[in-house]
């Protein structure tokens, strides 16, 4: 046909519609004219006529059906039909999209995320050839730069290889336009070139760039690129601070690349050799080292492509051969901390086409758990619509039984009823997409460690979009096919006749048994989320040895120089000076907080010429920091100007670590030998003039820690690279950071300061535990309400189901009080065994969470108690609505059905 | 509802039919009707409105054009008439219509073979 007649056609159709019922009824007036003509009444004759013509409805709809493009045609009729129909029934139109969208958007924002971080490919070229290449048998892929230098120089098993250094990712990033902490990466020269990755504008690092003394550059990510330049291409050239270094802008990756991490999102790229330029890394007691040549340093990566045709296990067979040799030309590493020497063994290759994610290996197990109960509640949720459009669809048989007297094929039916739950499914999935969004971002922060955020790249491509379709689909599918099926197998005589019917006692023992299982999982979930928060407020109650309220702290960036190391010292005495002098501050003190990985070796000697060694963490710590802490001395004295670079060093111990050192023991004006255990075996003799309470530096659930600290002045100048001063305030807090960020510029304009309250370090420290009770609890709840609508449907279905009986029993006596308890008690049993079965699952499941629980019981009374006790209550109010109407039935109308 | 037995006698018939009579004169629908049933001597039992269906697929393929006029009788009625590609496919659907009664009359035909 056409196109031109066939777009006629489509706009000119309602015409041809009018035409059509025009001419059929001048057929039908005609016909009656001529019987009457031949003596019949107009009523005998409109009769005959109808009879003679056929079924007219049908005969219609076919006829229009000609010009239609008719199942899209009724499938807009369908869709308007049924939302009519759901606004008509806003209730449960919304308990209907809420519990769908709650049990799409959990499934696609957990999928998401293992998507993300476990199933992408990686953006770069033909991302199966890359591999990465860990310490073979060591369970750690830090590597240094000298074993990087000379395996890159002498491999031949791979067609390219790469470093970066993965372990310091985060970086304050600074322009004439303000500052921002991004994530980013030290990266060799032939980072871009080994993964294909070219730049969109300007170019990507190449090997000159990464050269001792070479220019210092960068490559931006995308994201960066539009934030804070908005696309402009007039940043190539352009300056830029990180952590207060010049860098001068090359290049901006393509749009979807951000590193190699799956669970990180890189948005700077620097040559590793700009380390060297800067001496980026604070050293101890002095070490003039850059730590780019520390060989105990184990912070690169390395990544390498596979030649064509180079399988992982060949490319492994030869670097078990090649590279003990190679490593054989480096000198041996000197002793660690622990005071072994670590050998520089082997590599090992593993596949990382999807990326590489930390995050996912420690998570792996959490993650499909947490995916497995989406999809039982996802499942759940659909069966509870189902039963719920199964009950509606039996209120509605009369309506379906006239439509199909009055000619409606059943398929028609059926896809008008599936179409509804199409719709259901649709508005379901799109409140599921918001949560979904909301969903994942609560998952990334939940699997965070503070101070050390996952940023995942959570954007959306075409697979994952068509993962949440297909959710959809099938969502709308499992519970829309069978309501639709079983509300059209309709006897018509039978449905137009009796209006209640009563129910297959088969079908109430499956329903019975769904409800079962989602109260027992319920319960189960909601005594695990009470463990959880019950550790929560157990770990808050703790006392963490110091008063955060009313203290900031501020992480100061010093624009290290490596020309004038004693320079830092002197501006963190004079921002101290300045800040003491703010109104508002009552203290403040400043210093280097405790190193959490490196222990220093502690070494006492008893008589007789007998040892006692031990490690400690060590912090440095001005004057007045006991007193901002609101920390107890417990004997001696706090640091003060007597302790200068030039006197003797002295420390104040935890008493943990004097216990541990000195037992019972007054240490003050004792002495004991120090060792930083970085390896140049110079030992400082130290001398003890207090002991301070224990504080909790890491988590509230951790023994006592041994913390030793010793004064900003002897820490040697060049240690503070990165200092943090703690300020106790009066009055306002966000305010004093205002203020104490301008006095820090008038001190030096370079200087980057972040202020935080004390009290996120408390409350970061019991992290995990909260993401933990917060997910937790969120997805008990959320199956809590599921079992409450699968309670609600179970008891009105079988209201509706039992009219007539309770009828019968009203009329021979029953009272509404009896209906009532009826009803209801039959519901309640069915939850008690469902409560039975979750206690039971509840207390199997704390066998999963055990690590996650402390200073609580996994019998717990409280927390058992309270899930059984919200469950009892959830199910009364869903049990009690439905019951309350049956009993209010009227037992002439129930009976007169009869 | 739809009973088979009450369909065309096979799919197509009703189409030629209708084509057939549109040849000798243009006719609204009733008459179309009235004409095929007398012709037929009532033979054919097909509904009277079966047959709005057929000619509204006449019409979207072209094959019979309809305008609105006033009859004999003085009403306003829907006047059908053949086109020039109903003519040809009218011809074509009666040869092919021959063809095949001629096969089924040698299948049918009694003692030859």
């Amino acid at each position: 046909m056409k196109i031109t007649s066939w777009t006629k056609q489509l706009f000119s159709r309602r015409r041809l519609y009018d035409d059509l019922s025009a001419e059929i009824q001048q057929h039908l007036e005609e016909k009656i004219e001529e019987l009457i003509a031949t003596g019949m009444s107009r009523r005998d004759a409109t009769h005959a006529a109808r009879r003679q013509f056929g079924n007219l409805t049908l005969i219609e709809q076919d006829s229009r059906s000609v010009w239609q493009w008719p199942t899209l045609e009724s499938f807009f009729s369908d869709i308007r039909y049924a939302l009519r129909t759901l606004r008509k029934n806003p209730g449960f139109a919304a308990v209907a999209v809420l519990s769908l969208g709650l049990g799409i958007g959990a499934t696609i924002a957990i999928f998401s995320v293992i998507y993300v971080m476990a199933l992408r490919k990686l953006p770069v070229e033909r991302p199966e050839e890359l591999v990465e290449l860990d310490r073979a048998g060591m369970g750690s892929n830090g590597h240094s730069y000298g074993e990087w230098k000379v395996f890159r120089d002498r491999q031949d098993i791979f067609s390219s290889v790469m470093a970066y250094n993965y372990f310091d990712a985060r970086f304050v990033f600074a322009d004439s336009n303000g500052q921002e902490d991004v994530y980013g990466a030290y990266v060799s020269g032939d980072y871009f070139s080994t993964l294909g990755v070219s730049a969109v504008l300007g170019r990507v690092l190449q090997s000159s760039d990464d050269q001792p003394g070479a220019r210092t550059v960068c490559v931006l990510s995308h994201r960066l690129w539009r934030q804070r330049y908005g696309e402009s291409t007039d940043v190539l050239g352009r300056a830029i601070r990180v952590n207060g270094h010049e860098f001068s802008i090359v290049g901006v990756a393509p749009e979807s690349f951000f590193g190699v991490e799956s669970d990180g999102v890189l948005e700077i790229f620097m040559p590793l050799e700009a380390q060297r330029t800067y001496r980026d890394y604070p050293m101890l007691y002095g070490h003039r080292t850059p730590s780019l040549d520390n060989p105990l340093a184990w912070k690169l990566s390395f990544v390498a492509r596979l030649k064509r045709g180079v399988s992982v296990s060949q490319a492994n067979a030869g670097l078990q051969v090649l590279v003990p040799e190679i490593f054989k030309t480096l000198p041996p590493n000197p002793n660690g901390s622990r005071g072994q020497s670590v050998p520089h063994g082997s590599l090992d290759a593993y596949s990382m086409a999807n990326g590489m994610s930390t995050t996912w290996l420690q998570s792996t197990d959490v993650m499909l758990l947490l995916m497995a109960m989406a999809a039982v509640a996802l499942i759940i949720a659909c069966a509870n619509l189902g039963n719920l459009l199964l009950a509606r669809a039996a209120k509605r048989r009369s309506e379906i039984a006239t439509r199909l007297a009055l000619g409606a094929t059943r398929w028609r039916l059926i896809r008008q009823l599936l179409t509804e739950s199409a719709v259901l499914s649709v508005a379901g999935a799109s409140t599921g997409l918001i949560i979904a969004r909301w969903g994942s971002q609560v998952l990334q922060w939940a699997l965070s460690y503070p101070n050390d955020p996952i940023l995942m790249d959570l954007s959306w491509d075409a697979k994952l979009a068509a993962f949440a379709a297909s959710i959809t689909l099938a969502c709308a599918l499992l519970f829309g096919l069978a309501p639709a099926f079983g509300a059209t197998q309709i006897s018509l005589s039978s449905a137009m006749n009796n209006g209640a019917t009563t129910g297959k006692p088969g079908n109430r023992f499956t329903k019975s048994g769904l409800v079962v299982v989602q109260v027992a999982l319920s319960v189960a979930l909601l005594t695990s989320a009470g463990l959880l928060v019950r550790t929560l407020q157990a770990l808050l109650a703790q006392d963490p040895g110091y008063d955060p309220k009313g203290v900031l702290t501020a992480r100061v960036i010093l624009p290290g120089d490596s020309e004038k190391p004693e320079r830092d010292a002197i501006i963190g005495e004079e921002l101290l000076a300045a800040f003491r002098s703010l109104p508002g501050v009552t203290s403040a003190s400043w210093g280097r907080t405790f190193s959490k990985t490196a222990l220093v070796q502690l070494v006492v000697s008893g008589p007789g010429g007998s040892e006692r060694r031990t490690g400690a963490y060590l912090g440095f710590s001005s004057s007045d920091s006991f007193r901002t802490w609101r920390t107890p001395i417990l004997t001696g004295r706090d640091f003060n100007d007597t302790d200068t670079s030039t006197s003797v060093p002295v420390a104040i111990l935890s008493a943990e670590l004097a216990r541990v050192l000195f037992g019972k023991v007054n240490p003050v004006g004792l002495t004991f030998r120090e060792n930083d255990g970085d390896g140049d075996g110079r030992d400082y003799v130290v001398q003890v003039v207090g002991v301070a309470g224990d504080i909790q530096i890491r988590r509230p659930s951790d023994a006592p820690l041994p913390l030793l600290r010793r004064p900003v002045a002897q820490c040697g100048g060049s240690c503070l690279g990165i200092g943090n001063f703690e300020i106790r305030v009066a009055g306002s807090l966000s305010e004093t950071a205002k203020r104490l960020e301008a006095a820090a510029a008038t001190v030096d304009p370079r200087v980057v300061l972040k202020c935080e309250p004390l009290s996120n370090m408390l409350s970061d420290s019991v992290h995990r535990n909260r993401a933990m009770a917060l997910v937790a609890t969120t997805f008990s709840l959320f199956v809590g309400l599921l079992a409450m609508i699968g309670v609600y449907g179970v008891t009105s279905h079988a209201a509706a189901e039992r009219t007539r009986e309770i009828g019968v029993r009203m009329a021979l006596g029953a009272n509404q009080a009896d209906v009532f308890r009826m009803l209801v008690g039959e519901m309640m049993r069915v939850v008690c065994i469902g409560i039975a079965f979750g206690v039971a699952a509840g207390l199997a499941a704390t066998r999963l969470i055990r690590g996650s629980i402390w200073g609580v019981k996994p019998t717990d009374p409280l927390s058992i108690g309270f899930a059984i006790g919200l469950m009892l209550l959830i199910a009364g109010i869903a049990a009690f609505l439905p019951a309350r109407r049956a009993m209010r039935v009227d037992p002439m109308v129930a009976l007169r059905y009869e | 509802m739809k009973k088979p037995e009450q369909r065309d006698l096979f799919p197509g018939a009703l189409e030629m039919m209708i084509l057939r009579t549109l040849k000798r004169q243009p006719l609204h629908g009733y008459a179309l009707v009235q004409h095929i049933k007398r012709t037929s001597n009532d033979l054919l039992q097909i509904e009277e409105g079966s047959l709005y269906p057929a000619l509204q697929r006449l019409l979207k393929e072209d094959l019979v054009k309809a305008e609105w006029a006033i009859s004999a009788t003085n009403r306003r009625v829907r006047i059908y008439k053949l086109t020039p590609a109903g003519a040809k496919h009218l011809q074509r659907e009666v040869s092919r219509f021959e063809k095949m009664l001629e096969g089924i009359t040698r299948v049918l035909a009694p003692g030859e073979s």
